[in-house]
């Protein structure tokens, strides 16, 4: 194998995990912000079950 | 009409404190004056960029224009006022209308001290210079003063506006900056002229109809 | 109901995109002018047709909004522009390190990339936007009018940059002039339905973030009226 092929091959790599690295940082986002509204969700809903009892 | 009227109440008052006006003036020279510490050029260069320079001088000018346009009806509640008492179509009008003019202004002012600090002539291609700057400044007080209506009342208003407004004006921009650097070079190229009538005519139409949305929140 | 739909669309579009890798990497002859740098075409081209089918969705959500004044469409809109926005970045990064390999340089204001640059500006002031107003009524009402604007300037923007391609020194990527060839169409397109259906997947779970946050905001005022 030449070397541009070589060089090529090392972009294609980055270019590859750029694109899956966005993505998975976009799912990992999404991933914590539902923990953060889950949370935020079950302790609003047993303050408003406390607060009717 | 209620545009015309909401207009000159605009231009009257800025006339009378012409706080606007000098701002963006003395923002306008200052902008000049720092543009040619950053860049040692010699005339071929200067010609090169002089339509780019220029407009990029005309907008950060615009954005500090239309930032005042609804925020001045702020204070006393002036803004729920105009909006029971006119037509949001109209409201929106008349205060792009006096953005344009107040904007003109502070470009027929930039455009001699910018010809005299880069030794560019422009009275050459005066009137089709002129066609140019009605057509661009139309296109920046309409899309400004739609902006300035979503962002009246949002957090870091003087921030907000110039994020959005730079991105929607770049089709206009590159179509005003490379006319000017053409007709600043001696061609009298109207190229772009179309793009500039197609961008204005959008944007004052979708404007002027989703403008009674934001006004009437 | 709505997990399961998800966990559908995420597994499909995953094996999908497997399969298409085993075909690019394994099984379809490379360019031979470009060498292997040109597989990365089959995510960059795909990244913005995902991206603009999205924009589109937003926009459809937008002026639901505004006529019906319902949430979800504000959802919706939110949802999509936040995905598209995503995918947008993913054919910025794959197109720059292309040009690297193709130009030698990682930026060169080619009319694609830079059309595509303005669209990711536009919508990141979108994103920018929506936390500055509290207010969920006028938030959805901005928020739709600014996507609206953002639309109607894509096509000009297209237009004004392909008129005045102002860095004519540099060539045009590949699909700018020429086809692909026949071979190369199956995992392409396969690529796009793979994206599709992992954007729809993160729309949906976005989705339902967004009314789960209308619930917490009703909840709120319920606790504050107790």
């Amino acid at each position: 194998m030449s070397a541009i092929d070589i060089t090529n091959l090392h972009f294609l790599f980055f270019g590859y995990s750029a694109a899956w690295l966005i993505m998975i940082g976009f799912v990992f986002l999404l991933v914590r912000r539902s923990r953060r509204i889950d949370r935020e969700l079950s302790r609003l809903k047993s303050l408003v079950e406390d607060k009717e009892k | 009409m209620a545009a015309l009227a909401i207009a000159g109440k605009d231009l009257r008052t800025e006339w009378r404190t012409r706080e606007s006006l000098n701002a963006s003036v003395s923002f306008a020279l200052v902008i000049l004056v720092l543009f040619s510490f950053a860049f040692d050029l010699d005339r071929e260069e200067r010609l090169a960029i002089s339509g780019g320079l220029l407009w990029l001088v005309y907008a950060f000018a615009g954005a500090l224009i239309v930032n005042r346009s609804f925020a001045r009806e702020l204070p006393n509640d002036c803004l729920e006022v105009l909006i029971s008492s006119v037509r949001g179509w109209a409201l929106f009008l008349g205060k792009t209308m006096a953005c344009f003019v107040l904007l003109l202004i502070v470009e027929l002012i930039s455009l001699p001290i910018f010809g005299l600090f880069y030794n560019i002539h422009w009275i050459g291609s005066i009137f089709s210079l002129l066609l140019v700057m009605a057509l661009s400044t139309w296109g920046i007080t309409v899309v400004g003063a739609a902006l300035s209506a979503v962002t009246v009342n949002v957090h870091l208003r003087e921030l907000m506006l110039p994020v959005l407004l730079y991105p929607l004006m770049i089709p206009l921009l590159i179509g005003a900056m490379e006319m000017t650097t053409g007709l600043l070079n001696g061609n009298a190229v109207l190229s772009d002229v179309r793009l500039l009538i197609v961008y204005d005519v959008m944007f004052t139409s979708i404007a002027m109809y989703l403008i009674e949305f934001i006004l009437v929140i | 109901m709505r997990d399961k739909t998800v966990y559908t669309l995420g597994i499909l579009g995953t094996l999908l995109l497997l399969y298409n890798f085993f075909q690019i990497f394994l099984v379809i002859p490379i360019d031979a002018l470009q060498g292997n740098i040109f597989r990365i075409i089959f995510i960059h081209v795909p990244a913005a047709f995902t991206a603009f089918c999205f924009y589109g969705v937003a926009v459809v959500g937008s002026i639901a909004f505004l006529m019906t004044k319902n949430f979800k469409w504000d959802s919706m809109a939110v949802s999509a522009v936040e995905v598209g926005t995503m995918f947008t970045l993913v054919n910025l990064a794959t197109g720059s390190i292309w040009g690297r390999v193709e130009w030698g340089i990682w930026w060169a204001w080619d009319a694609r990339m830079t059309s595509q640059l303005m669209c990711f500006l536009l919508y990141l002031g979108y994103l920018i936007m929506r936390p500055a107003i509290a207010e969920p009524q006028q938030r959805g009402v901005m928020s739709a009018v600014l996507a609206i604007f953002a639309a109607a300037d894509i096509p000009i923007v297209f237009m004004a940059i392909r008129l005045h391609n102002v860095r004519t020194q540099h060539p045009g990527p590949v699909l700018e002039t020429g086809t692909l060839a026949p071979v190369y169409l199956p995992p392409f397109f396969g690529d796009w339905v793979a994206f599709m259906l992992l954007a729809s997947a993160m729309m949906l779970v976005r989705l339902h973030q967004e009314s789960s946050s209308r619930e917490i905001d009703s909840l709120r005022r319920e606790l504050h009226a107790i």
